[in-house]
């Protein structure tokens, strides 16, 4: 046999005696070495399993059989004989490092099973995920504390085109609250529930809007509105939920008519009306 | 530990329709949990807790010398039973004004909620409108855990 790699070996084909002399190839297995590096002939570098039938062909196929497309139909002196016409196995070739240079590219690398380092591996995926999933019921139980409230002392007549003027503060867990713009501005984006009173100024018919303004862009997301021939001083309390992101602005603006904020001047700790804002879920 | 179960829903009209049955709020703002038909206005509460309920709708201008209230509803079906819940009234002569509503109450998976004319003339809004504002709506979120 020629000096050649084992990995570039396509087959190796025994043509046996015919007759009734054909037996005695019962029992020969063949073994390959490397008698240059391995003179003593210690390490088999490849091995076929003994033979136990006679048959008039054998062939043993090598790593490289696949690259093989010249196949012979019956007999061949130049050409490996077909699979059909001789009785094949593979050879057992010892393993040997693989040596790669460059780069591998590939679209999908599908692993074995790994036994219990893929049970291993799941088992901790799981873990991660459950620990996913408490990380984010307590977010969303810390989150539950974000709120704020605002209000007034004052009584004065407010006017359309201005911001409920809520300019003192009960509380305000993110300090986003600006008692001199009257704007609340979202920290943490989520589902709030949002509150605000306001009274009705004799004979006026006033309409309030909530708004939330995202990205410099003013949307309603509650409206409350006298309409005609409501008693002064009548009280509106609205409420109503609405999904946030971070970075919006809510506040209460009165788009027409005039209202107020409480009946009479008061003084600390009285209250009227409020804005009010919590946080209540993701 | 467990994850918190959301559910929330918020439905709105731009109508200024007169409800004379169920509020008809046929568009969505937002749900997660829980199921809202379009066509019937029935919520179907998905996860049992106790819920923040709210919602809020107009009145029809007065005919002269009749005072037309602006009633309504909230009627819960559950298994083959309805019943009334919350019932808002404003019996006083005056238009367009928003009338409001806001409770609290324990809902089992199951349960079927609309919102429903107690009387009068409700409408869910003084004027119809486009664009993305929500003026009225039907609104509701799960509080427990």
């Amino acid at each position: 046999m020629p000096l050649t790699l084992i990995e570039t070996i396509q087959s190796l084909v025994l043509y046996n005696r015919t007759g009734s002399f054909n037996n005695t190839t019962i029992g020969l297995a063949i073994e390959l070495y490397n008698s240059t590096q391995d003179p003593n002939l210690t390490e088999v570098l490849a091995t076929t399993s003994a033979i136990t039938t006679a048959v008039n062909v054998y062939r043993f196929d090598f790593p490289d059989i696949g690259s093989y497309t010249g196949f012979a139909t019956g007999e061949s002196l130049s050409n490996i004989i077909r699979e059909e016409d001789a009785t094949s196995e593979v050879v057992s070739v010892a393993g040997s490092p693989t040596e790669m240079q460059g780069g591998l590219s590939v679209d999908t690398i599908t692993l074995p099973t790994i036994g219990d380092a893929e049970t291993n591996i799941q088992s901790n995926t799981n873990n991660l995920s459950s620990i996913q999933t408490q990380v984010d019921s307590l977010i969303d139980i810390f989150s539950q504390g974000i709120s704020f409230r605002a209000y007034s002392l004052s009584s004065a007549t407010i006017s359309s085109g201005q911001k409920l003027p809520f300019n003192n503060e009960s509380y305000d867990s993110q300090g986003t609250y600006d008692t001199t713009t009257y704007i609340y501005t979202i920290d943490i984006a989520g589902t709030y529930l949002f509150t605000f009173g306001w009274y009705v100024v004799e004979g006026i018919i006033a309409t309030i809007n909530l708004i939330r303004k995202r990205s410099g862009t003013e949307v309603i997301i509650q409206l409350s509105t006298t309409g005609s021939n409501t008693g002064n001083n009548t009280s509106f309390i609205v409420a109503t939920i609405a999904e946030c992101e971070s970075g919006d602005e809510i506040y209460a603006n009165i788009q027409t008519g005039s209202c107020r904020l409480a009946i009479s001047d008061l003084t600390e700790p009285d209250n009227n009306t409020s804005f009010s804002g919590s946080r209540i879920s993701s | 530990m467990t994850q918190r179960t959301e559910e929330r829903i918020k439905v709105f009209s731009r109508s200024n329709a007169t409800q004379f049955s169920t509020f008809e709020f046929t568009n969505v703002d937002f749900i997660v949990g829980g199921t809202y038909d379009t066509t019937t206005y029935d919520y179907t509460i998905e996860n049992a807790g106790t819920y923040l309920m709210g919602y809020s709708y107009s009145k029809k201008n007065p005919i002269t010398n009749n005072n037309l209230r602006g009633a309504s509803n909230v009627r819960l079906t559950r298994g083959d039973t309805t019943y009334t819940i919350s019932h808002t009234r404003l019996n006083e002569r005056v238009t367009n004004t928003t009338i409001s509503n806001c409770f609290v109450y324990r809902f089992e998976a199951g349960d079927i909620l609309k919102t429903v004319s107690a009387g009068g003339q409700p409408k869910l809004n003084a004027y119809g409108y486009g664009g993305n504002n929500i003026l009225n709506s039907w609104w509701g979120i799960k509080l427990t855990y």
